[in-house]
């Protein structure tokens, strides 16, 4: 991330409809200059509509889009200072992987010298020097989306645009690419908008992600902020791992708590803004934030929630130790320890066990 | 018997050919046999053949008479096929950039009138066209906007209109198949990078539908070149293809070794023009078809 605060991409206010489907909901963003900025939901969720609507191959249907400061308008794309690469990386199959690459700088009508040297400048930078004369047929999966990404990033653009790129590649080679698309990222210092469905991929890659759900933006924040602070049920189930426990909010000391279906109390550093007390809500805590140990053990932790309950099942998937622990009836509570002695310690099926955990890391969230 | 075809399953194929071999062969590489045959026997008085070998008719078809038909048929295929992609490429591009639902209306719409036989549409040129009764130069006299009447049948003006009329929506299906196969991200590609209008079209969409393009184009030129009822009604008699002179050998001359020879030469012409194209596109591309 480059050090100033200027905004390259400003979505004001913006709703898109697609006749009486509401894509995009009255959504709101800033993005900074240099940031890579992530869009992170599921299918539908108006991720890759509000990024066209930044490209300008959709137009909104109400609100504004500037970006670097300028309105965009009714701007065609081809007069906007920002670059996509597509899904399916959208290369010329007629052309060969230099003419693709040079085609956006062809159509700017800079000269043929100058253009010979960027696309090599190019073409090294994604590491693949001498496949200028290949026809994108003759690539894998993987080298083409290096040449989309090559193609657009030769033309210096304000913002890249990046429309889950990585989505029709194997694992291994996803991850491999999310390093370099973020190396390349602080490389070149550009701004990268980057949409996925993959939570892992957002975390890994961004410096701060925008979580959206049937077109509204649910909550921005560094992939820490989200993972370590969600704000809704919507937020903490999407991103990572979760365990919800059921019940009702109540009042606990200063703040709020929550009263299980038999009756045990739980409390929690934070609820969402606008509970109110009596309202059905779950308590939000991450499976590897849970410490396990036998009831029979003389444990006493200061300011950790505690609860008891008995193990129902113990898997053991090598670095960690899976156990499923049932608190009442309607509730099992997800433990991840992870195996720092040889073998494990694990606990056995039918154990009667206590929970503890720091009740900084329990969020109130409404149902 | 079955347990026979089981063991050898290569008979079971041969088998199974049978059907459609069987067709192939006296429907269509009998009768080619037979006109190959008869373009080096001599002519029979009232029709026919007589058994004799020679290859005279084959020095007849080079005559500069012959010939000269041949090139202006070329000619006007050409031409039938040049103004088929001019008109035919912006109705299979119009078509194929509607919503999905219309497409099939619009496709049916040009497939419709096509149902009517061939004979009565182009007869219905005829009543259109004709000099001094048809129905332009009559309006067009009666309303004064001309003196005497345009010169719009009876010439190569009227063949090539009924040619193109006739095998116009073999130009515009395949163009279309091309259209509709384009990844529409990639003209969204170009105009990311800066292409506007109708460089997008030239530098991305056109060299893209070339498969469909060349295809129509074969499916154009090859019955163009070698019709004969077309420039038989709307010709007047006057402007012959090669198709009328080789109907004419068989109907009216009664030289079947001469028309088979005028055959033969028309396939060979075809066979390299079918090569050309073969040559020139990938087996990708043919897929189109």
């Amino acid at each position: 991330m480059t050090g100033n605060n200027q905004i390259a991409v400003e979505i004001s206010n913006v709703t898109k409809k697609f006749g009486e489907v509401v894509a995009v909901d009255d959504v709101s963003i800033r993005i900074r200059d240099g940031e890579f900025f992530s869009m992170l939901g599921p299918s539908g969720c108006g991720k890759t509509t509000t990024l066209r609507m930044i490209g300008g191959f959709e137009l909104p249907t109400a609100g504004i889009v500037s970006i670097m400061g300028e309105r965009q308008g009714f701007k065609p794309p081809y007069q906007r200072p920002v670059n996509t690469v597509f899904q399916n990386y959208a290369l010329f199959p007629h052309m060969t992987v230099a003419q693709n690459i040079a085609f956006g700088l062809e159509m700017k009508k800079v000269s043929k010298s100058e253009i010979k040297n960027r696309v090599q400048e190019m073409l090294d930078l994604v590491q693949l020097p001498k496949m200028g004369r290949r026809k994108p047929k003759q690539l894998s999966g993987g080298q083409r989306q290096r040449i989309a990404l090559a193609r657009a990033l030769i033309n210096h653009p304000k913002v890249l645009l990046l429309d889950e790129p990585l989505g029709a590649l194997d694992l291994k080679l996803r991850k491999d690419m999310q390093l370099e698309l973020k190396a390349i990222q602080e490389r070149v210092g550009i701004t990268f908008v980057y949409v996925t469905h993959d939570q892992e991929e957002a975390i890994t890659m961004s410096d701060r992600i925008a979580v959206m759900s049937a077109g509204k933006v649910l909550q921005i924040g560094t992939p820490e902020e989200i993972y370590e602070h969600p704000q809704s049920i919507f937020v903490a189930d999407f991103i990572g791992e979760s365990n919800f426990i059921p019940g009702t909010v109540t009042k606990l000391g200063q703040g709020l708590g929550l009263k299980l279906s038999d009756g045990r109390l739980l409390d929690a550093a934070w609820a969402e803004p606008n509970v109110d007390l009596g309202e059905a809500a779950v308590i939000s805590v991450r499976p590897e934030k849970v410490h396990i140990y036998p009831a029979d053990a003389d444990v006493q932790m200061e300011k950790m929630s505690q609860i008891s309950g008995t193990i129902e099942q113990t898997v053991y998937i090598g670095t960690d130790t899976r156990y499923a622990v049932r608190l009442n009836e309607e509730t099992t509570v997800q433990v991840r320890q992870q195996n720092m002695l040889r073998g494990g310690t694990h606990l056995n099926e039918g154990v009667k066990v206590n929970l503890f955990w720091n009740s900084e890391n329990a969020r109130i969230l409404k149902r | 018997m079955q347990r026979y075809l089981r063991k050898h399953p290569s008979l079971q194929a041969w088998l199974l050919l049978i059907p459609a071999g069987g067709w192939l062969f006296i429907f269509f590489l009998a009768p080619l046999a037979i006109v190959l045959v008869y373009s080096f026997l001599e002519r029979g008085t009232y029709g026919g053949v007589e058994w004799a070998f020679t290859t005279e008719n084959f020095q007849r078809v080079f005559d500069m008479l012959y010939l000269g038909t041949f090139l202006s048929s070329a000619k006007i295929a050409l031409l039938t096929t040049v103004i088929a992609m001019l008109v035919g490429y912006p109705i299979a591009y119009f078509i194929a950039t509607r919503p999905q639902k219309m497409r099939g209306t619009l496709l049916m719409m040009l497939m419709i009138p096509f149902w009517t036989n061939f004979l009565i549409r182009t007869y219905a040129w005829l009543t259109l066209l004709r000099t001094n009764t048809g129905l332009i130069n009559v309006t067009l006299m009666n309303l004064g906007i001309i003196d005497a009447p345009l010169p719009l049948f009876g010439n190569t003006f009227a063949i090539v209109l009924g040619l193109v009329y006739g095998w116009l929506p073999d130009m515009i299906l395949p163009i279309y198949a091309a259209l509709d196969r384009l990844d529409h991200s990639l003209v969204e590609a170009a105009e990311d990078l800066y292409a506007a209008g109708w460089k997008v079209f030239f530098r991305v969409i056109f060299p893209l539908s070339l498969p469909g393009v060349v295809a129509g184009s074969m499916l154009v030129f090859i019955p163009s070149l070698g019709a004969f009822v077309t420039p038989a009604i709307l010709g007047g008699g006057k402007t012959l293809m090669i198709g009328n002179i080789i109907s004419n050998q068989f109907l009216a001359a009664h030289d079947w070794p001469f028309g088979s020879a005028l055959s033969m030469l028309m396939m060979g012409f075809m066979l390299i023009a079918t090569l050309i194209y073969f040559r020139s596109s990938s087996e990708e591309d043919r897929k189109t078809l």
